[in-house]
């Protein structure tokens, strides 16, 4: 009680003489009957801690067949493997970044190979293609390839069947009409309008 | 200069001064290559990708080590990168033959039965080929536990998931496995 004492007297020189009376005294208290289970409750707690048995305890309990299996190397490292393995540091001084597995590089790569297909087509098409104005009849002489003779017979019959109904229709209604407008002019006015103007295309009225 | 202690804390010691950074260095994975190696082996099955992956993890190591506060113990970090350096290695191989995980860990599969050393009759193969029908996460879980026996703590800090979350899938594992070996 050596301790206390000197507690207590150092505790009267600096005045605090309530507090000595309470010095060594347990001021807490203990849920009742505690301490009688404690024993066992601490027990189960180291129990179900992940680590309470060793690895091969555990084992033992999980599979005893596995526990009987001797634990046997099955693979093999090279002979002196470990007495002659050596580890270089060097790697570290300068990282290599393998060009392939640059993204922007690989879509810079299909962009250049689709342009050149892009190109190259281009070429090839304007190489086979005629200036219609520069050159008019090797223009005319390609396209004309492409249409069969059946079509182009065809085209004539039908073109000429037009010129010539439009061409019978023209001159029967210009006649007709000729004949409504000089109605009321006499062959004199006629033709002194023929010597004003000296227009020389004969017309034949009916 | 030659280093006298192994003990992590003075190996990461002097791993910080520059002039004993790489014998440090070089002391450390000396001192957990081969857990390491078995670790990454174990996971992607091929020698040749486990010694790619393990140079990977030397260099994740040198550059990361300098900022590795020791939270946690040197060996749980190094696990931790060799995780998930295992795991980018099988995320890559998805994407490089675009095929999911189950035709990466048939591909797997195809490779233990091309081991010259296969031979289907023994339980420690038929053990390889059932840890192949697992799911990724899960069969870290089953690996670090069963060969690794590493506490659920540790591999708490390893994997970043819940103590109870790694258990439950420890168990699920094992039962799955004892099922395979079973009945195939």
């Amino acid at each position: 009680m050596k301790n206390r004492d000197e507690i207590v007297n150092e505790l009267n020189a600096v005045g605090k003489n309530s507090i000595v009376n309470a010095v060594g005294e347990n001021l807490y208290t203990a849920p009742a009957g505690y301490f009688e289970n404690l024993e066992t409750n601490l027990m189960l707690a180291v129990k179900a801690s992940a680590d309470y048995q060793t690895a091969s305890e555990e084992l033992a309990n999980l599979s005893p067949f596995l526990k009987n299996l001797e634990k046997i190397n099955t693979y093999a490292a090279p002979s002196q493997y470990f007495e002659t393995i050596t580890f270089s540091t060097s790697k570290t001084n300068a990282k290599v970044i393998p060009i392939t597995t640059k993204k922007w590089f690989r879509f810079a790569a299909v962009a250049g190979v689709f342009g050149l297909m892009v190109i190259s087509g281009l070429e090839f098409i304007n190489k086979n293609k005629i200036n219609p104005v520069s050159t008019p009849h090797n223009w005319v002489e390609q396209k004309m390839k492409k249409v069969s003779t059946e079509d182009i017979s065809n085209f004539i019959n039908l073109t000429e069947a037009e010129l010539n109904t439009k061409e019978n229709l023209t001159l029967a209604d210009n006649s007709t009409e000729l004949e409504l407008l000089m109605k009321d002019v006499s062959n004199k006015e006629i033709q002194q309008f023929f010597d004003e103007t000296n227009f020389t295309e004969e017309i034949v009225l009916k | 200069m030659a280093l006298t202690s192994n003990s992590d804390t003075e190996l990461l010691f002097q791993f910080r001064n520059p002039f004993t950074k790489e014998s440090a260095f070089t002391a450390i994975l000396k001192k957990y290559q081969e857990k390491l190696y078995w670790h990454i082996r174990r996971m992607v099955i091929d020698h040749e990708d486990a010694n790619d992956v393990l140079q990977n993890v030397a260099i994740r190591v040198w550059n990361g080590l300098q900022n590795f506060r020791e939270d946690s113990q040197l060996y749980t970090w190094l696990y931790r990168v060799t995780t998930n350096e295992c795991l980018n290695f099988l995320e890559q191989q998805k994407k490089r033959k675009s095929v999911s995980y189950d035709d990466v860990a048939s591909g797997l599969e195809n490779t233990i039965k091309a081991d010259k050393n296969f031979d289907a009759n023994k339980l420690e193969w038929k053990l390889q080929l059932a840890i192949q029908q697992l799911p990724e996460k899960q069969k870290v879980v089953f690996q670090l536990r069963y060969y690794d026996e590493m506490p659920y703590a540790e591999m708490s800090r390893v994997l970043e998931t819940s103590e109870g979350a790694l258990k439950a899938s420890y168990h699920h594992a094992v039962k799955k496995i004892e099922d395979f070996m079973l009945n195939n």
